[in-house]
């Protein structure tokens, strides 16, 4: 009987079967440590017999709970909140824009001085329209000789600049005469920001 | 009988089996590396946040179950006072006319007003089953009156200290409260409740008591903001001198939902007084009749 004698292990050959039971090895390790290992060490560091999903799901549900809590806490202190009397009265609060313009308008006007020491713009009409949300200031700008019609330019511009004023239509510059010296009359329209319709 | 392979071909397999177990390896790393990261960024933050969430429930509750019987009895009083008084049936403003007159009376005694006229006009349909009435006030005034007269329509149908506030003015104080302890939600509740008469009259202590059973830094900012909230500011302007014990002294509060139409200032020939037109409108709803 012919036998063949045992041939000599290659080194490719002991290579290749040590690097074969390596990743192998690595491959399973991982395996195991995916399915088992990561979930195990989450419900550790999250101090909580739990998933991560699970984690979700209770912090969802807590920050419900407690929409729910402080919704009902409202109500207890704030009981009308959310009826049509809070919403009217909601509505009512948002529609006073034109009460702090008009403030600042007044104040703005004093700012202008006469050569005489007095106001040199003086608002002789205020009219409020407060569904459309307008306001209407007639008046004139007398006491500064020539320089009227500047004056009358300088508080358009910056009327611009006042809180609550959306837009400011620039009035009609002319200087008139009459026995106390030059003036420029004005009529100057105002749109008020809102921010919500009115009653 | 097996066929063992031939000895060129059995390494040429096992570095094939490497190379898909390495991939297999990467990948599975990969998984770990993102499942790391997802704990890491989201789910250590969400469960360091669990047990503040527990405790902030367990105080929620501790909270309204102090405040919960007050609270009910208090909404039914309001439920009452809103039908009655605030939006009456046909915007019925006779109750507006009649503080319009104790107001114009007293503010005339005053000299900040003069000549008041109030007429009362017809009702049309606001839709929703509400309505409104207009109410023209035609008056010479001078500064102090046309305030007056503005705080008067700013005030009217305002129950409550909580219907005078912004909402996160009180959205801030409620959180506040927490740091507290649950009874010391009662006080606040005893604020928010507040009549504006009342509140005009008691409001400071109030706001002691609260101070002192609340002592944090934010608490009394808070508080002190209330008197910059304009509807308060109004009422104490409003309230604490003649003007509100005319209306006291004719039981004329609460005053209807109120709001300004149309406004028109004319200088007159007095300096600081002018003559004012406003038309108003009072909010009511549609009587069943209509």
């Amino acid at each position: 009987m012919h036998t063949q004698p045992p041939q000599a292990e290659t080194a490719l050959s002991i290579t290749a079967r040590w690097l074969w039971a390596f990743s192998a090895t690595l491959a399973v390790a991982l395996l195991i440590s995916a399915t088992v290992g990561l979930p195990l060490l989450a419900s550790v560091a999250t101090g909580a017999a739990t998933t991560p999903g699970r984690v979700h799901e209770r912090s969802a549900e807590l920050s419900r709970q407690i929409a729910a809590l402080e919704a009902r806490r409202l109500m207890l202190v704030h009981p009308l909140s959310g009826s049509l009397y809070g919403t009217l009265l909601a509505e009512r609060t948002q529609d006073r824009a034109w009460r702090v313009a008009l403030n600042a308008v007044q104040q703005l006007a004093a700012t202008f001085p006469a050569d005489d020491g007095g106001a040199a713009v003086q608002i002789t009409q205020i009219q409020l329209e407060n569904d459309s949300g307008s306001l209407v200031l007639n008046g004139t700008v007398r006491g500064v000789g020539t320089r009227s019609m500047t004056v009358l330019a300088q508080f358009s511009e910056a009327l611009q600049t006042l809180p609550n004023i959306e837009t400011v239509q620039s009035p009609r510059f002319q200087r008139e005469l009459d026995p106390n010296g030059p003036y420029s009359p004005f009529m100057i329209h105002l749109l008020l920001q809102r921010e919500s319709a009115t009653l | 009988m097996t066929r063992a392979l031939p000895n060129f071909r059995r390494p040429l397999w096992q570095l094939l089996g490497s190379v898909a177990a390495l991939l297999a390896a990467g990948m599975l790393l990969s998984v770990h590396m993102e499942y790391f990261t997802a704990l890491r960024s989201q789910v250590l933050p969400a469960a360091r946040q669990i047990p503040e969430l527990e405790q902030r429930a367990a105080l929620l509750r501790e909270q309204i179950d102090q405040a919960d019987v007050v609270g009910s009895v208090h909404a039914a009083s309001l439920g009452e006072q809103v039908q009655a008084y605030v939006l009456p049936t046909d915007a019925n403003a006779g109750r507006l006319a009649r503080a319009l007159e104790a107001v114009g009376d007293t503010l005339q005694k005053q000299n900040w007003v003069h000549n008041m006229r109030v007429e009362v006009g017809g009702v049309q349909d606001f839709g929703s089953g509400m309505v409104l009435r207009t109410v023209e006030v035609e008056t010479a005034a001078n500064e102090q009156g046309l305030q007056a007269l503005l705080d008067l329509v700013d005030v009217s149908g305002t129950l409550s200290v909580a219907d005078a506030l912004p909402a996160a003015l009180e959205h801030d104080l409620l959180q506040e409260s927490e740091h507290g302890s649950p009874g010391d939600i009662l006080l606040l509740q005893e604020l928010f409740h507040m009549d504006l008469p009342t509140y005009v009259q008691n409001g400071a202590d109030a706001m002691e008591r609260l101070r002192g059973n609340i002592a944090t830094p934010e608490m009394s900012n808070l508080l002190s903001q209330l008197e910059n909230v304009s509807v308060l500011a109004g009422a104490t302007r409003l309230l604490q001198g003649d003007t509100g014990t005319a209306l006291g002294a004719k039981d004329l509060w609460p005053l209807p939902l109120t709001t300004i139409k149309h406004l028109t200032q004319e200088k007159g020939k007095a300096p600081s007084w002018s003559t004012l037109r406003i038309t108003l409108n009072v909010v009511g709803r549609k009587g069943s009749t209509n």
